[in-house]
């Protein structure tokens, strides 16, 4: 099981953002959050991928609690922003911005750099700045810059959003393949149908922050 | 009066040994007051220009209000401390070069802190979060921030240096216009026009100008958008 949220609530301000009940996702499977703007899917994924505490409840990554201190665990898993951010410089820069924070250099960061760009289409971009990309280039490097450190977990959320019909042939394909391959959790929201849900295994749906409906059981055994 | 020009160019040209001694005073004491509040500022300015927390408000309002403290002011409220009388008297710090560094110093840091915050505010809400979720511990993020508003790091660093290089208030007040080793560029023309040698004065002002058009160039260099910053704006 890659999570079981518990009685999990995320408040902001008055509003509650997220709550709920029980909730369990499989590891290696491919997971579409959806639901409508304000449902709460950005909060959980922020809250999947530890980088923000819960108000209360219980969350289990890999049968381990889990909170954003745990730095081991959230290297395992990676979220990818909607719209992503770029840092300055080039897409290399980019790329290599989660390899170094994990240590690695050299030969093996540049291969794991150079491959994240490959699976994504973009093989030749490596020099391009992030400010010259369209919106489907820049979704694509943003996903590449997550596959380059190798995440058990990825966590995308709005990835076809605003993007070119070619961005999301290649995403599409991108997820299938992280599932059957490399057997990695894929989780990804849309706000309605996606043309990315066809890609999942099973489909949660949001509404004000709680779960309404899920096509399989919701239980965590 | 009418051969000064030739005479300040007759100072410039001959690199005269007072004339020297005032712009190395002048360039030390504010290159080290600069650099010091830049150190100390810029981890402040980060921390009020992405936190959010109760006294946020009420320190960027402290910052920008002391961008504007009159450098006497800042000079009166020292030699009160570094004076005879004063609790730091007995350091001995009055009327030397490191009484006009911690002045100056007191007069970067508001300007480094109220404008780097505003340039670190400006970058994009995610920036931190997607720094965490590729693996960037805290102090990697801190770097992260620093580099993606390094135009807005250069522009306040330049802008401090500015202000601290042409000031006279604290460098007359405190560090006491002494010959060949408290005299700065500012103090030596205060003291050189009132004894009627223009030509020094002229000369140093001369200097401090190009100082000035220095500064903004190299400002001016990081601040206009490249080819790149367009795309971001179309």
């Amino acid at each position: 099981m890659f999570c079981e949220c518990r009685n999990l609530t995320v408040r902001r301000g008055p509003a509650m953002a997220l709550n709920i009940a029980r909730l369990g996702i499989r590891a290696g499977r491919i997971t579409a959050v959806v639901g409508p703007n304000g449902s709460g899917k950005t909060t959980l994924l922020e809250v999947l991928a530890l980088l923000r505490r819960p108000t209360s409840g219980q969350l289990k990554l890999w049968g381990r609690r889990a909170g954003p201190g745990d730095r081991k665990l959230r290297r395992k898993v990676v979220m990818v922003m909607h719209p992503g951010y770029m840092f300055r410089g080039n897409v290399w820069r980019n790329l290599m911005y989660g390899l170094k924070a994990r240590g690695l250099a050299g030969a093996e960061a540049r291969s794991r750099a150079a491959g994240a760009l490959k699976m994504v289409a973009l093989p030749d971009f490596a020099h391009r700045h992030a400010a010259d990309l369209s919106a489907g280039e820049r979704q694509r490097v943003n996903l590449a810059r997550a596959l380059a450190i190798g995440p058990e977990a990825i966590l995308l959320d709005e990835p076809v959003a605003n993007v070119d019909a070619r961005t999301v042939e290649v995403v599409g394909k991108l997820l299938r393949r992280l599932r059957d391959e490399r057997d990695v959790t894929v989780v990804h929201t849309s706000p309605g149908d996606s043309q990315l849900r066809a890609t999942a295994d099973r489909v949660v749906r949001l509404e004000a922050g709680k779960v309404q409906e899920a096509d399989e059981p919701t239980e965590t055994d | 009066m009418t051969e000064a020009p030739a005479k300040a160019w007759q100072l410039l040209r001959s690199l005269d040994p007072d004339l020297l001694a005032c712009v190395k005073v002048s360039l030390l004491c504010s290159l080290t007051a600069t650099a010091a509040a830049v150190l100390a500022g810029a981890p402040v300015a980060v921390l009020l220009g992405r936190r959010r927390f109760p006294a946020r408000r009420v320190l960027l309002v402290a910052a920008h209000t002391g961008m504007a403290v009159p450098t006497v002011v800042i000079g009166l409220l020292l030699y009160g401390l570094l004076g005879r009388g004063g609790p730091l008297g007995p350091i001995g710090m009055l009327y030397t070069p490191r009484a006009i560094v911690l002045g100056e110093f007191l007069l970067a840091f508001p300007i480094v802190v109220a404008l780097f915050s505003s340039a670190a505010a400006a970058l994009d809400p995610k920036l931190e979060m997607t720094a965490r979720t590729l693996g960037a511990g805290r102090l990697r993020v801190f770097r992260t921030v620093i580099r993606e508003a390094k135009v807005g790091l250069i522009a306040a660093t330049m802008s401090a240096f500015g202000r601290v290089c042409s000031e006279l208030g604290i460098a007359m007040m405190i560090g006491g216009n002494i010959k060949h080793h408290t005299r700065t560029m500012t103090t030596a023309i205060a003291v050189e026009t009132a004894g009627g040698e223009f030509a020094m004065a002229l000369a140093l002002g001369l200097i401090l100008l190009l100082i000035a058009l220095g500064i903004n160039v190299v400002a001016q260099t990081f601040r206009l958008p490249s080819r790149r910053n367009y795309a971001d704006v179309l």
